[in-house]
């Protein structure tokens, strides 16, 4: 049988097309017999289509990259070679539960990577936790990993909603801002980054003047925008991922002449915000692990060979660097040696070497699990980026 | 009266440009309708194609008025193709079936578009860079302003084509009677294919003028056409001009509703709106083939 994730073609239908060959070839060889030379099966369960499709993809090309390179550079895992099964959930959110139980139930995944957001983790909670294989979510609510006694198999290599506000909230105070207003998505990624933003306000160390939600499809987000600007605030704070993200910035600026700092979570951060708020781009701010800025980080920081390696690969192999990549990069790479540290593709093993696997040196930063917290990123993994001469710029002094 | 000005004013403001590219893919609705009795349910498609070709010709370089008349081109051409492929070959089936080999259409389109321009949306800047501007004391982002010019251009144009023209008479006339048209001389099925063409071609410029505003994506067909479709069946499905105060109307209903209640309903108005009318005045829709 051929390698099924390197023959999947690398889009949308294409991907569907192969999966169902897949389920077709598939049946006949489900026995795991865990041998020394078969296949470490890694499932992937992401957006490849549907709103989330940005995200979706780059997270696709990034773990069959590292999966490739590892193959081919360390013989995979424990001599073992590692085969990812790519499977696209549309960015829906039963489709994410259907897939979870697939992948982790037929496909006998021995760990997964995805999904992708917020609202399809979540969605796909119950399977995953009735699976108890290791899953490496890439949404960043920190619902999907919280609380970690309840949640033994679920964890995460973004940032939390609190590590990116405290991030901009950081900013903000250097900056001597103190009004501000937010404006998220209507769905539990948007909620994670208002709770997080409300929380920090509640310390004192912002005043949330207004919040506004709005729908990640919505064509146009002035009314929000004029609600918020009413409010008069120093800045305003966007919870969203493109195409949302880039159509709240355009509005902004085209629409209503916005010239209050605007700060962009994470997820607003790929090269596609670029594109798609164009001109109106310029001047905005988000936060981000430093993988997306990876040739502007000085050549003395801890990470700067990580950073190489996978800049190099990445951009080597499809052109433009994403801002989603790097988190499955890493989570490609934490798999590797949770594997190799328990020796053994059990999940309980495996799951006490994640916790265990300390200072793990990843392209998003230093990661680390423990029992008590399996969200990986903290807030010396994140800087803030702004957009100069149409790139997001890592400013001087950090 | 304040709180009229302050809150309702500039919210349906940005009503009028999305009501304006809602306007633009009715009239397609209402061309194809009246001519060919065909619900053209790849109408939305139409858009998708004109304003994805349109990010092509742009990154490559192309000036405006080139990309422009480009992508409406080439968008009038898959109208004609399309119409010759599939709805020309069944011609005698009964509507139902032209109906349904339309929806085929449009998800052909589709996964043309998927294969071609990939699953990332694609954006340009706007046709003139700058501030908002203000007129009659509202701000108009200056898209907006190139958008609701735009639609009133083509109306017009489209106005003086089926009044004014041989060509746009026949169209006419065999919306009216196809039988007696063809006693006259003229062909329904050339009709028909001129139809789609000058449909599609509408439609791509919507898309053209509408991508700064969102952004172009093969998916985003369906959401337009149910809008476009709305504003038809709001003007009775006879009447371009009809469907162009449909789209403002409906346009105008979407910002309140986000404005005033929550953005959350901004996607149903449009089906309220459609059940309303088809509830209320069903007439409107049946009686649109005379």
């Amino acid at each position: 049988m051929r390698d099924p994730s390197s023959a999947a073609p690398r889009r949308g239908l294409l991907v569907g097309l192969a999966l169902a060959a897949l389920v077709a070839v598939g049946c006949g060889s489900d026995d795991d017999t865990g041998s020394d030379n078969d296949p470490i099966r890694i499932g992937v369960n992401v957006e490849l289509s549907g709103p989330a499709s940005v995200l979706g993809n780059a997270y696709a090309d990034a773990a069959k990259l590292r999966a490739e390179l590892l193959n081919e550079q360390e013989g995979g895992i424990l001599g073992r070679p590692i085969e990812l099964i790519v499977t696209d959930n549309r960015s829906d959110q039963t489709e994410a539960l259907t897939l979870t139980e697939e992948l982790t139930d037929r496909k006998k995944a021995v760990a997964m990577i995805g999904p992708g957001t917020s609202p399809t983790s979540l969605a796909a909670m119950g399977a995953i936790l009735k699976s108890g294989v290791p899953t490496l979510s890439l949404g960043s609510a920190e619902a999907i990993v919280s609380p970690a006694a309840e949640r033994p198999n679920v964890f995460k290599t973004t940032p939390d909603g609190d590590v990116a506000a405290r991030a901009i909230v950081d900013d903000l105070e250097r900056r001597g801002l103190r009004r501000v207003g937010l404006l998220s998505t209507n769905n539990p990624y948007g909620d994670d980054g208002l709770q997080a933003v409300e929380r920090l306000a509640e310390e004192g160390a912002i005043d949330l003047v207004a919040a506004e939600k709005f729908e990640e499809e919505d064509s146009d987000t002035t009314p929000q925008l004029r609600r918020l600007l009413d409010a008069d605030p120093d800045a305003l704070i966007v919870w969203a991922i493109p195409p949302g993200a880039p159509t709240v910035r355009r509005d902004a600026v085209e629409k209503l002449d916005v010239d209050v700092p605007m700060y962009f979570d994470s997820g607003a951060g790929a090269e596609l915000f670029l594109t798609l708020a164009g001109a109106s781009a310029h001047g905005a701010r988000v936060v981000q692990p430093r993988s997306l800025v990876w040739n502007q980080v000085p050549d003395d920081h801890p990470l700067a060979e990580e950073l190489e390696e996978f800049g190099n690969a990445y951009t080597g192999e499809y052109g433009e660097m994403s801002g989603f990549a790097g988190y499955a990069w890493d989570s490609v790479g934490m798999l590797k040696a949770a594997i190799e540290s328990a020796r053994s593709t059990e999940p309980g093993a495996m799951v006490r070497a994640l916790e265990g696997l300390g200072d793990y040196p990843g392209v998003s930063g230093t990661l680390e699990f423990s029992p008590q917290s399996h969200s990986a990123l903290s807030a010396d993994d994140v800087v803030i980026l702004e957009v100069r001469a149409g790139a997001w710029t890592l400013p001087r002094r950090r | 009266m304040t709180l009229l000005a302050v809150d309702v004013l500039p919210l349906l403001a940005s009503g009028l440009a999305t009501g304006a590219i809602y306007a633009l893919v009715g009239i397609g609705f209402v061309l194809i309708h009246s001519v060919t009795g065909v619900i053209n349910f790849a109408q939305g498609e139409f858009v998708m194609v004109g304003a994805l070709s349109a990010t092509t010709l742009v990154a490559t370089g192309a000036p405006l008025a080139l990309a422009f008349t480009g992508a409406v081109a080439l968008t009038a051409a898959v109208g004609a193709i399309a119409e010759r492929l599939t709805i020309a070959p069944a011609r005698g089936a009964s509507l139902l079936t032209l109906i349904i080999i339309t929806v085929g259409v449009s998800v052909t389109l589709r996964g043309l578009a998927l294969l071609i321009w990939g699953v990332d949306p694609r954006s340009y800047d706007p046709f003139t860079a700058g501030p908002p501007v203000d007129v009659l004391g509202l701000a108009f982002s200056r898209q907006s302003l190139w958008i609701i010019g735009v639609s009133l251009v083509v109306a017009g144009l489209l106005w003086l084509y089926l009044e004014r023209t041989v060509a746009g008479k026949a169209m006419r006339a065999c919306a009216m009677d196809p039988d007696a048209a063809r006693l006259q001389g003229v062909s329904p099925s050339r009709m028909s294919l001129y139809a789609f063409a000058l449909a599609a071609a509408v439609a791509g410029a919507a898309g053209v003028v509408f991508v700064p505003v969102t952004h172009a994506h093969y998916e985003m067909g369906l959401f337009l056409a149910v809008n476009g479709f709305t504003a038809a069946v709001v003007g009775g499905l006879v009447s371009p001009l009809a469907a162009v105060a449909g789209g403002f109307l409906l346009g105008a209903l979407e910002a309140l509703a986000a404005g005033l209640v929550s953005s959350s309903y901004e996607s149903v108005i449009a089906f309220v709106v459609l059940f309303a009318v088809l509830v209320a005045r069903p007439r409107g829709v049946i009686a649109g083939r005379a």
